[in-house]
């Protein structure tokens, strides 16, 4: 039977409707394809944290050729070196104290910790905003998708962009010292320091991640979600920086999220001149922005999914 | 499926001091039915209850025998039912294809068969080659086919279809409306149309029910719906009608010559309308042929689904007033 304006017929779908086993992972693929056409912003936020990366790789990858006694290029080759065996040695044992991996990480994820968190605003500030304007929470809450999968769904569109600047940099270093390394000495000896990185990159992306989507949830506007984030942070952090210098307490640097979570990655990371403020309190900061950030996500997209 | 598709008792729902709905009960047998209603009726509301997007101050619901209110049941009625929103609500950047592709993954279907089942339905809709475009540049009767589309890719029995023709140019129109007849009829889809275009309604459903402020004030079939009262029958007669209508004037049936047919008076066919007593038309043919006229053809007189409308919301709200 033809429609009578056209020449196409229906077609019955034949085959049999079964639930996906993880049901937020369409809406979150397609989330994250469809947010990474917009090349312009993608290559202006991954070019600093992707330069910095090659930057620090590149450092930690020349302590490691020194210490073989090879002059590094930065083409990846390495050729015999025509220094002296006296000087070679000298310039390895230099290399090894100046060159720690543990630095090159620290001073890496600093330098882009910044533009993590303008991807994960950037990508995140939308999510949850845009659907509600659209009305496009509709078309999916039309169909077998609880609250939870579109959560996720969403989660995996901010974590995604958020690795990308946070947690991928770091890890890209860790890899290239375990490979330039002797015998793989960097994941055999020092692999505390890659378990610290990934925890520091997870929390910083899962908080960011949080307190992007609970802002999200809260605005009518990607607009007001990517000014209402910034805000938060800017806040937050102005307001504990300016109660540390009033009542000379470190301990109130722990009232901003993000100055709370450098705290603990100093301590993650063994940093030397890390924050003094109070690790506990950091830890409790940090816990009580993402809790308090989920709680409201979930109040918000209950309201999405069922109006009461 | 039983044949009642959507069983609804003492539903109520109201937004603070508005009451959308207000102890609605109603059954929706399997077929095309039409939701009519002026703005604020509450035709939308009940949309959103029956997907258990919405939750009642009071009342049941069963659709495909399941219940919207429990999450459960909203988990289930959802793989049997497509349900096309009024407002824009297409999600920028994405493409027709990805769209549709991506909430048939949602709805159930399989990775491979997705891509597949989105094409067809955007050929079925007719929405060409802009389907490979972003949707934000999309037409206003583009985004209607393109939400039609994704209402039908998992090929749900039940379509809950909210203003399709919203904005829609005559064209775009026709064409949406061939589309829902198509499904309503060649397809035997359920269908809950809803709009306040009477003549959208009447082409494409069996069944309507008319809202007004929350309640059922009419329901049944068009058909019996504009059925006029005391069978007023229109008859074609060749000849001159006069004899014909002192004949039924003479058995107390009243008629009236309605108008000549291409000819002058006397000379081509006439139509007359008259009354009848019963829907037996004997008494028509018994008449004419003591007249010495010829009956050409009989047909009953019917109401338009708009004189239907407005006199069933007059009598409401006279009786409301009262």
């Amino acid at each position: 039977m033809k429609a009578a304006t056209h020449t196409e017929v229906y077609r019955r779908y034949t085959g049999t409707l079964t639930a996906h086993r993880l049901r937020f992972w369409p809406l979150g693929r397609a989330g994250i394809r469809t947010a990474a056409k917009k090349k312009l912003p993608l290559v202006l936020l991954l070019a600093p944290p992707a330069i910095a990366t090659i930057i620090f790789a590149f450092a930690v990858y020349t302590r490691f050729a020194l210490q073989a006694g090879v002059t590094p290029t930065p083409f990846g080759g390495a050729q015999t070196s025509v220094a002296s065996v006296l000087g070679s040695t000298m310039m390895a044992n230099a290399a090894q104290q100046m060159i720690q991996v543990r630095d090159q990480i620290i001073a890496c994820l600093v330098s882009t910790s910044l533009f993590s968190l303008l991807l994960i605003s950037w990508y995140g500030a939308g999510l949850f905003a845009e659907d509600r304007r659209l009305g496009a929470h509709l078309l999916y809450f039309a169909r077998p998708l609880t609250r939870l999968d579109y959560v996720l769904s969403k989660l995996v569109v901010v974590m995604f962009f958020g690795a990308l600047g946070g947690l991928l940099p770091g890890l890209v270093i860790c890899l290239v010292a375990t490979f330039a390394s002797p015998e793989w000495s960097f994941f055999t000896q020092e692999y505390d320091v890659i378990g610290a990185t990934v925890l520091v990159g997870v929390l910083w992306v899962t908080l960011i991640s949080s307190i992007v989507l609970a802002v999200s949830s809260l605005s009518s506007r990607r607009t007001f979600a990517l000014l209402g984030a910034f805000a938060y942070f800017m806040l937050t952090f102005g307001i504990a920086s300016l109660l540390a210098q009033l009542q000379k307490d470190d301990d109130f640097m722990d009232v901003s999220p993000v100055l709370a979570s450098v705290r603990i990655a100093g301590a993650l990371l063994q940093l030397r001149d890390a924050p003094q403020s109070s690790l506990p309190l950091a830890i409790l900061s940090v816990t009580a922005n993402i809790v308090i950030a989920w709680i409201v996500t979930w109040t918000r997209v209950k309201r999405l999914e069922v109006v009461a | 499926m039983s044949s009642a598709a959507i069983t609804i008792q003492g539903l109520s729902k109201s937004y603070g001091k508005v009451r959308a709905l207000d102890e609605l009960a109603l059954t929706i047998e399997s077929g095309p039915v039409g939701l009519l209603g002026p703005n604020g009726s509450g035709k939308t509301t009940l949309l959103k209850l029956l997907l258990g997007l919405l939750s009642p101050d009071a009342g049941t619901a069963r659709i495909a025998g399941m219940d919207p209110f429990t999450p459960a049941g909203r988990l289930a009625l959802r793989r049997f039912v497509g349900y096309m929103p009024e407002g824009d609500c297409l999600i920028p950047g994405m493409s027709a294809v990805e769209l549709v592709s991506t909430l048939a993954r949602l709805s159930g279907v399989s990775k491979d068969d997705a891509m597949t089942r989105a094409h067809e339905v955007l050929d079925y809709v007719g929405l060409d080659e802009s389907r490979y475009r972003e949707c934000d540049g999309y037409s206003t009767g583009m985004k209607q086919r393109l939400k039609l589309a994704q209402a039908l890719v998992h090929d749900p029995p039940i379509l809950l279809l909210d203003e399709p023709t919203n904005g829609l140019d005559p064209k775009g129109r026709r064409h949406m409306l061939d589309l829902v007849h198509d499904l309503g009829h060649a397809q035997s889809k359920t269908l809950l149309l809803c709009s306040h275009l009477l003549p959208d309604v009447e082409r494409c459903c069996r069944d309507v029910v008319v809202l007004q402020r929350g309640r059922v004030v009419a329901e049944g079939s068009i058909a019996a719906l504009t059925m006029a009262e005391g069978h007023r029958v229109r008859a074609v007669v060749l000849g001159d009608p006069a004899p014909l209508c002192a004949s039924l004037a003479a058995l107390a049936i009243p008629c009236e010559p309605s108008r000549s047919i291409g000819q002058p008076a006397g000379e081509g066919p006439h139509e007359i309308v008259a009354v009848l007593q019963s829907a037996d038309c004997d008494v028509l043919f018994t008449a004419a042929a003591r007249a010495g006229v010829s009956l050409l053809s009989v047909e009953p007189v019917r109401s338009s689904l708009e004189d239907v409308f407005v006199a069933t919301l007059a009598t409401a709200r006279n009786e409301e007033s009262a």
